[in-house]
């Protein structure tokens, strides 16, 4: 994987926003982003996103009936412990960074 | 049929989604986008749905999901299978498309020639505004650049030059300002003796390098140590000397003798360095006065580089440096008129207008482009409906719409490709044409080319071509009605035929009546400055500038009697019918400056333009004097001030009155009383329209100055002269160099050469759109008339004449052409303000020139319907038998 151990920003977002339901479907976790992190990222985009997450084993998705789809499975994603691991962390480090050299003091 | 639950989306966005979507993600996609577009919470669906569907098609996003669901782990073979079949399915489409269009061999060469003359010309006309004027400037920090030019007197107004003191001050005073070079050309010898060469240099100051970010290769830049007032020992080579004189070698610490003089090599400059108008400088020297010293407060001659610091952009500093302007006039320049300093960002000064021009014929070309797409457009829309029976037949054999749209996009993104590739043919001769025939002065002419930028330019407008022009005739497919189709046996199957091609044909000729009233207005103003009859023979007049050294002729005295000498020695050679100097007029030289004068018995101070002339300048210019006499040996040092004014300035201020013999003051300076001796003849300006100032002139044995203009009235070609010239000059000190030496014709033949340049231009646009819509009137006319051939055909047999029948044709042209007109004068009238920079003596609502626009487009409309009206007289009657 091309960034290594470290989820990218938007990457990051979409692992938290799914995270924070457990599990979500696409939609949700847009308008997670929509409300929360005030992103109107484009469907799509989050699309792709969950795929590459998905191929570095950072989420993992199951089809789910939902009646009121026209019977149509929805995919639900959840994080995998190896993605929770990464989200850590990415926390971690950005918690480090922050932690030395506060943006304001520079002002 | 859509799912339920979606009905309330955009259609056509939902359409275009599913279209562009890779079917692993298009329900999925389509059905959480429905889910979220009808939230309760959501504002404006239909807003936030296009949102949507724009941020999926920015190309990125699109590839990243292409890439993702081919490399989705589990289904990965079957998905790239998928992917493979997508593209099979695209060549397949464009294979399709491309042996179809060579079944249609004419229409496909007739469109691909159109879209190859507008993408050809938008292309060329792209690269050399992107060459020119759009490309940043190739420095660090390009907008924190900058430069300062001074205003006075006697400094030319097209020069932007500084002197080194009020540099220094600049810079001390204000703190924004992180580095402030100056440097100017100081051509050098190299060697001694017999082989000693010249060799392009420049004195510069440390800060000059900085400015522009520049690092030496080697060695290191030239430092504040390097310069203090001693003589310089050290240089900075450029790269291409380096490798040209020294075969790269060991340079750091070796010697070189300039101008007689050992100095120490301390640095090389990297390749590519380019300082404005030091450009091609091999050798540069540390500059060789103390920038401090008060001596050299006057010596405006120098370029300025600065750079502001971060944070702070050209424009923003603009606005210190001008509140330090009053500090330092009221220190030193008190005494200078109009003294003045104008900070400007370097892209400004680099660039000037030249940017807005090109920009504006961007545009014209983009007009140009437009009336292509439009004609091709219409060719296709024939097509279809020559093709109408094919897609009634593939929808009834259960093509989809889509699968039509996609057929007819596809062949619009091949005919706009194979068009792009035939019109960069054109672009590059275009280019290598503009290289050639570009007016001088135009900056970094040299840099205009056909590169990547411009290619993907290229690209961009073919794929925007096709979307413009494919996009009617797909529509058009998609809605083919098959039922109708059946009944008719394929002759009126889709609504609104001709009135979408109607329209389109319209907007060509509004375009091309904007096009031609534009280059109409810059060709009247172009004849304007041909025209100009400076009222002497201005074939038979010389001029060349030469400055003198101001430690050689340190007095005033000394220095009028240098140009009186060299007049004695010029008059003196054979061919010379007159000599004189003068520190401007007509052609040569800036603006001098303007005061405002006291004239007895008027109140109001009286503006005029000054200039210094020597004796007999007139006479030699061949501008008559008309009352008392002109500028004369006598009016020297020591005698009154005297003064020759020209016509207008007599007319304005004196009226009937003579003005000969009143002594006139200038407003600032009242003790400097001034008599006037003698009234001559206005010069009409260049600039056709622009009105005659008042203007004087006084002696400049008087007011002498250290640089003058000589014009030389020759009974010879003028250029036969100038070797005679040089020498006479430099029999009387060989250190005076005379710059060039040209005709005041030359010199009005080379001002011409913008005016010409941007008459060719835009005339040849204009000429292009104007064949273009000619041709998209006549085919639509002649389908029209094809259309129509049963009709006529029956109006014949019932006895119609056939006038009435071409009247019919006719009809329609004017229909074409009539609201065409009214739409084109609108934007002629947009396009007359939008040229407003570039014409003289014209007004952008010019009527002789909108009138001669508009007959224009009406000669060519009707020549357009003359083939399709003798068609449609000579329709035999007998098809209303065989139409069936």
């Amino acid at each position: 994987m091309a960034k290594g151990e470290y989820l990218g920003e938007f990457e990051h977002l979409v692992m938290l926003a799914i995270a924070q339901s457990g599990e979500a479907g696409g939609a949700d976790i847009h308008h997670k982003l929509e409300t929360i992190a005030r992103r109107d990222a484009s469907l799509p985009a989050i699309y792709v996103t969950l795929a590459r997450l998905e191929r570095k084993g950072c989420v993992r998705s199951h089809e789910a009936p939902v009646p009121d789809r026209g019977g149509r499975p929805r995919r639900l994603f959840s994080v995998t412990r190896a993605g929770a691991a990464a989200l850590r962390r990415s926390r971690e480090a950005l918690e480090r960074l922050w932690a030395d050299k506060p943006i304001e003091h520079r002002r | 049929m859509r799912p339920p639950g979606r009905a309330h989306v955009p259609v056509i966005a939902e359409r275009l989604l599913a279209l562009v979507l890779p079917s692993a993600l298009r329900e999925e996609v389509l059905s959480d986008l429905a889910d979220l577009a009808t939230r309760p919470d959501r504002k404006s669906p239909n807003l936030w749905y296009w949102r949507q569907v724009f941020a999926t098609l920015w190309p990125p996003t699109l590839l990243a999901m292409y890439v993702e669901t081919t490399r989705a782990d589990a289904a990965w073979p079957e998905r790239l299978e998928r992917g493979a079949t997508f593209v099979e399915g695209l060549l397949s489409d464009a294979r399709r498309a491309a042996r179809s269009l060579r079944r249609r061999r004419a229409y496909a060469l007739t469109a691909i020639a159109t879209l190859a003359i507008g993408i050809g010309a938008t292309t060329a006309m792209f690269s050399v505004a992107w060459g020119v004027a759009l490309r940043p400037l190739p420095y660090e920090h390009a907008g924190r650049l900058f430069t300062v030019c001074t205003r006075a007197v006697v400094i030319p107004a097209a020069a932007c030059v500084l002197s080194p003191p009020n540099a220094a001050d600049l810079k001390q005073r204000v703190p924004e300002i992180e580095f402030l070079g100056v440097g100017r050309r100081w051509e050098v010898k190299v060697g001694s003796g017999e082989d000693a060469e010249s060799v392009p240099g420049a004195v510069v100051t440390p800060d000059v390098f900085r400015a522009f970010g520049v690092r030496a290769q080697r060695g290191r830049l030239l430092e504040e140590t390097d310069l203090i007032g001693r003589p310089s020992t050290v240089a900075m080579i450029s790269d291409a000397y380096w490798r040209a004189r020294f075969g790269a070698g060991d340079v750091i610490g070796r010697g070189i003798t300039l101008d007689g003089q050992r100095v120490t090599i301390v640095g090389v400059l990297p390749p590519g360095v380019e300082v404005p108008r030091l450009e091609a400088v091999d050798i540069w020297r540390p500059l060789h006065v103390d920038p401090l010293d008060e001596e050299n407060r006057q010596w405006a001659g120098f370029h300025v580089f600065g750079r502001v610091r971060a944070g702070h952009t050209s424009a923003s500093v603009a606005a210190r440096v001008a509140a330090v302007v009053p500090q330092l006039r009221d220190e030193h320049f008190r005494a200078v008129d109009g003294w003045d300093l104008i900070p400007r960002s370097l892209t400004d000064w680099v660039l000037g207008s030249s940017r807005d021009v090109l920009v504006l014929f961007l545009a014209a070309v983009g007009l140009l482009l437009l009336v292509a797409c439009a004609n091709v457009a219409n060719l296709m829309l024939a097509q279809s409906r020559a093709r109408v029976q094919e897609w009634g037949v593939r929808t009834a054999l259960g093509a989809s719409p889509e699968r039509l749209v996609s057929l007819q996009l596809t062949e619009s993104f091949l005919l706009a490709f194979s068009g792009a590739a035939v019109g960069l043919a054109v672009a590059i001769a275009g280019v290598r044409a503009f290289r050639r025939f570009a007016p001088a002065g135009l900056p970094r002419v040299e840099e205009v080319a056909v590169s990547p930028t411009v290619l993907t330019f290229t690209i961009a407008v073919a794929a925007v071509t096709a979307v413009i022009f494919g996009v009617a005739p797909a529509l058009h497919a998609a809605h083919v009605n098959v039922a109708g189709m059946l009944r008719s046996g394929g002759r009126t199957t889709t609504r609104g035929r001709g009135r979408l091609s109607a329209t389109l044909v319209a907007a060509e000729i509004a375009i091309a009546l904007t096009l031609i009233v534009a280059a109409g207005l810059v060709t009247r103003s172009f004849a304007g400055f041909a025209r100009w009859n400076p009222g002497f023979d201005a074939g038979r007049v010389g001029t060349f500038w030469m400055s003198a050294s101001s430690d050689r002729y340190d007095t005033r005295d000394r220095i009028a009697q240098l140009w009186a000498t060299l007049e004695r020695e010029i008059g003196s050679i054979p061919g010379v019918e007159a000599v004189a100097t003068a520190s401007a007029g007509p052609m040569f030289g800036g603006g001098d400056g303007s005061a405002d004068f006291r004239i007895p018995g008027r109140e109001r101070p009286a503006p005029a333009a000054w200039y210094n002339v020597g004796p007999g300048f007139f006479h030699a210019l061949g501008v008559p004097t008309l009352r008392g006499r002109e500028v004369e040996e006598r009016d020297g040092p020591g005698a009154p001030l005297a003064a020759v004014v020209n016509e207008t300035f007599a007319r304005r201020y004196f009226g009937p009155a003579d003005p000969v013999g009143a002594t006139i003051s200038s407003v600032n300076e009242r003790e400097r009383r001034t008599l006037i001796v003698g009234v001559v003849r206005d010069v009409p300006p260049f600039t056709p329209g622009a009105p005659v100032e008042p203007q004087i002139y006084w002696s400049n044995r008087q007011e002498p100055r250290w640089g003058a203009y000589f014009v030389l009235r020759t009974t010879v070609r003028p250029a036969l002269l100038a070797e005679g010239v040089r020498l006479r000059i430099r029999g009387v000190d060989p250190e005076l160099r005379p710059g060039a030496f040209e005709t005041i014709a030359d010199l009005a033949q080379y001002e011409l050469r913008r005016p010409l340049f941007n008459m060719l231009l835009l005339t040849a646009f204009a000429l292009t759109a104007l064949l273009l819509a000619g041709v998209g009137t006549y085919a639509l006319l002649a389908y029209l008339v094809s259309q129509r051939d049963r009709e006529i055909g029956i109006r014949l047999a019932l006895g119609a004449q056939p006038r009435q029948v071409a009247t019919l044709v006719m009809r329609d042209a004017a229909l074409l052409a009539g609201p065409g007109i009214g739409f084109g004068l609108l934007g002629a009238y947009g396009a007359g303000r939008s040229v407003s920079a570039l014409i003289h003596g014209v007004s952008p609502t010019d009527p002789a020139t909108f009138a001669a626009g508009v007959g224009a487009i009406a000669f060519v409309a009707a020549i357009a319907c003359l083939a399709p009206a003798w068609r449609a007289m000579r329709v035999p009657p007998a098809v209303t038998l065989t139409g069936e």
